[in-house]
């Protein structure tokens, strides 16, 4: 009986310490899985594809709560992400975060090919034998900090467009060349698309279904070059007319030229309001031409008197722009109604021009034409009246230094020498300038807020050399160049 | 610094009723603040010239430089005012000037404040520039780009920061300014 029960507590003793053993070891295992409540990280990625260029604005944060258990998101310094373009055999590369958790990097794909980018925020640092794809920091180990996160994105690059151009061209030519020597041999090109054609008539075998026709002559009584002359004389008559009506608005239609002195002379007059030089900005084109008979630069502060003429100048400059314009719509329904009336008609479904069809061909293309720059001409008209009458009739509080700038810009040669004038220009006036500051200090806010926004408006209108550098994507050391010799004036 | 010294030396004197240096130290003030105005101008004109060969800036400019600029004369022309009543009560004998000396501090030390806005401001639309070139005058990426400055950097807050704050936002422009013309291969300044 004792040795049984000696037995049994053996027994009972094992179990509990293989329980007490299996227990221990869980607890052991646990502790070393979850050591410490680590915080979160949120990898927020935002790419950009420019050509066959791609580039990443990473930004690694941490997502963790205050007491009252609000989220909290702070950017993480010094984070290495490793990143790996899966789809090719580029070696894997990293970065590091700076103190804004920010880290841009970039990378090349094949035009017209997809590919899948990984990102990967490794809290350990370790970055043994992986290149750096531009960042000079070292990273902070983060083990006992936070979780680590990914971002993967699948970015296709679009093909090159110059090829598709070239092949689109060719397929192009291919086409046209052989509609154009079946429509040559008489018969039908888009018959093949007619689907309502039986088969044992196909234009294979039948060429009456094919759409042949003997060619037989015209039997319009008026010549192509009778045709040609009248819709000539038409389009030039709708011109003249148009032109007459605009002299109805007390507008003169010289030549271009003239009326390019006249803008020049415009210019030069110094006593044309900001708000003028709002409303009425030059084309690039009017900037590049050189005036004809400019009148020489007056001393400063020796302005004359406003003579009354400006805003019917303003009109003629901007008219000007439509004159061309009715021109170019005259000659493009001229040319439009002669290639209606002598293009060539063979085939049977083809009616013959008669004089009713031309007519109404040009009538069509000249309405849309006249509608066009109908429209053009209302809108300088209310500019022009909104330049005879500016929204207020008080001082100007810049109106003479803008209109130096601006009268000096025109003559100068190189932008160096363009900025160093403008800026003494400026000095030279910031008399005048302080003075009606001073003085708009005694009226309400809002009008000389205007006032600046007017000036500002002003110069980002100015007619300068400068202009090419938004266009251009070379010239950012030219903007540069500027910017160093502005902020260097005294 | 310049202006709160003298207003410095302008309590003092006025404490000892000293006639004759309070009105030299008045006209000392006037001057350094009608220099400020010509400064200021300048400072307007050449940025205006830096910013405007890049066209879409324009209406960023348009939306925030006038009322500010405005603000920062009306502050100048408020001091001088001060200024002015304070040359008529001494010339007549009252030196009782504290309250028009603590005026003129305050007025001072707002429009450094805005000055410091201005400047922000400015830099930033230089970094808006850069990326201009960076981005090869693409406006989508610009956009984008811009967008989320304006909404990182507070844009629409920068008056209403403290100068602590202000001077953080700064140092972050700086940074990109430094990123983006090391892209570009370049230097700024």
């Amino acid at each position: 009986m004792l040795q049984r029960s000696k037995t049994e507590f053996l027994l009972i003793f094992l179990t509990f310490l293989l329980i007490f053993i299996s227990y221990s070891m869980a607890v052991d295992n646990s502790q070393s899985v979850c050591q410490e409540n680590l915080d979160k990280s949120f990898l927020k990625v935002i790419y950009s594809l420019e050509g066959s260029k791609v580039s990443f604005n990473i930004k690694l944060l941490n997502v963790s709560y205050d007491d009252n258990k609000r989220e909290q998101i702070s950017p993480i310094n010094g984070g290495l992400i490793i990143i790996k373009n899966v789809s090719s055999d580029e070696d894997i590369c990293y970065v590091v975060t700076n103190n804004e958790g920010d880290a841009l990097t970039e990378f090349d794909i094949r035009p017209g090919m997809c590919q899948d980018f990984l990102l990967e925020f490794k809290p350990d640092g370790n970055y043994d034998g992986v290149k750096s794809c531009g960042s000079e920091n070292s990273p902070i180990i983060y083990t006992n900090s936070f979780i680590g996160s990914r971002f993967s994105a699948h970015i296709c690059a679009p093909p090159k467009t110059s090829a598709n151009i070239a092949v689109c061209w060719f397929a192009t030519l291919i086409g046209g060349l052989i509609f154009a020597a079946s429509f040559i041999m008489g018969r039908n090109p888009f018959l093949f698309f007619d689907f309502s054609s039986s088969r044992s008539l196909s234009p294979r075998f039948s060429s009456a279904q094919a759409g042949y026709n003997p060619m037989t002559k015209s039997t319009d009584s008026q010549t192509t070059s009778e045709k040609v002359r009248g819709v000539a004389m038409g389009a030039l008559d709708t011109s003249t007319q148009a032109i007459n009506t605009l002299n109805n608005f007390g507008i003169s239609t010289g030549s271009v030229k003239e009326k390019l002195s006249d803008i020049e002379q415009w210019a030069e007059d110094p006593t044309r309001k900001a708000s003028n030089l709002v409303f009425s900005k030059q084309t690039e084109q009017d900037q590049t031409k050189e005036p004809s008979n400019l009148v020489s630069s007056k001393p400063i502060g020796n302005e004359p008197q406003p003579t009354g003429n400006e805003p019917q100048k303003i009109g003629n400059e901007k008219i000007n722009i439509t004159v061309g314009d009715l021109v170019a719509g005259g000659v493009k329904t001229m040319v439009t109604t002669v290639a209606f009336a002598v293009a060539p008609r063979r085939a049977k479904t083809q009616k013959k021009p008669t004089l009713g069809t031309i007519s109404k061909t040009f009538g069509g293309t000249l309405f849309s034409q006249v509608y066009s720059n109908a429209l053009g001409i209302l809108k300088q008209f209310l500019i022009q009246n909104m330049a005879q009458n500016p929204p207020s009739n008080q001082d100007h509080p810049f109106e003479l230094i803008d209109l130096f700038i601006s009268r000096d810009d025109k003559k100068s040669q190189s932008p160096e020498e363009t900025m160093k004038r403008l800026i003494n220009l400026a000095s030279k006036k910031l008399d005048k300038l302080c003075s009606a500051l001073e003085k708009a200090h005694y009226v309400p806010d809002s009008y000389t807020s205007r006032e600046v926004s007017s000036v500002i408006s002003f110069f980002f209108s100015m007619p300068s050399s400068s202009d090419s550098v938004t266009s251009s994507s070379d010239s950012v050391s030219d903007w540069v160049n500027k910017t160093q010799t502005i902020k260097n004036q005294k | 610094m310049q202006i709160k010294n003298i207003l410095n030396d302008l309590s003092v004197l006025s404490q000892k009723n000293d006639r004759l240096n309070i009105l030299n130290s008045i006209s000392k003030l006037k001057d350094i603040i009608n220099k400020e105005k010509q400064d200021l101008a300048i400072k307007f004109v050449k940025e205006m010239v830096i910013l405007s060969p890049i066209k879409f800036l324009e209406k960023y400019v348009q939306d925030t430089y006038p009322e500010i600029l405005v603000g920062l004369f009306a502050y100048l022309n408020q001091m001088l005012d001060s200024l002015d009543q304070m040359h008529q009560k001494v010339s007549s004998n009252n030196f009782n000037i504290n309250e028009l000396v603590n005026e003129i501090d305050n007025k001072n030390k707002e429009y450094e404040r805005k000055f410091l806005v201005l400047d922000t401001y400015f830099k930033l639309f230089e970094l808006f520039a850069l990326v201009h070139f960076y981005y090869k005058a693409n406006q989508q990426l610009i956009d984008h780009f811009i967008l989320s400055k304006k909404k990182s950097l507070m844009f629409d807050k920068f008056d209403t920061l403290s100068l602590n704050d202000l001077e953080k936002i700064r140092q972050k422009i700086d940074l990109e300014i430094e990123h983006y013309s090391k892209k570009l291969n370049i230097k700024l300044s």
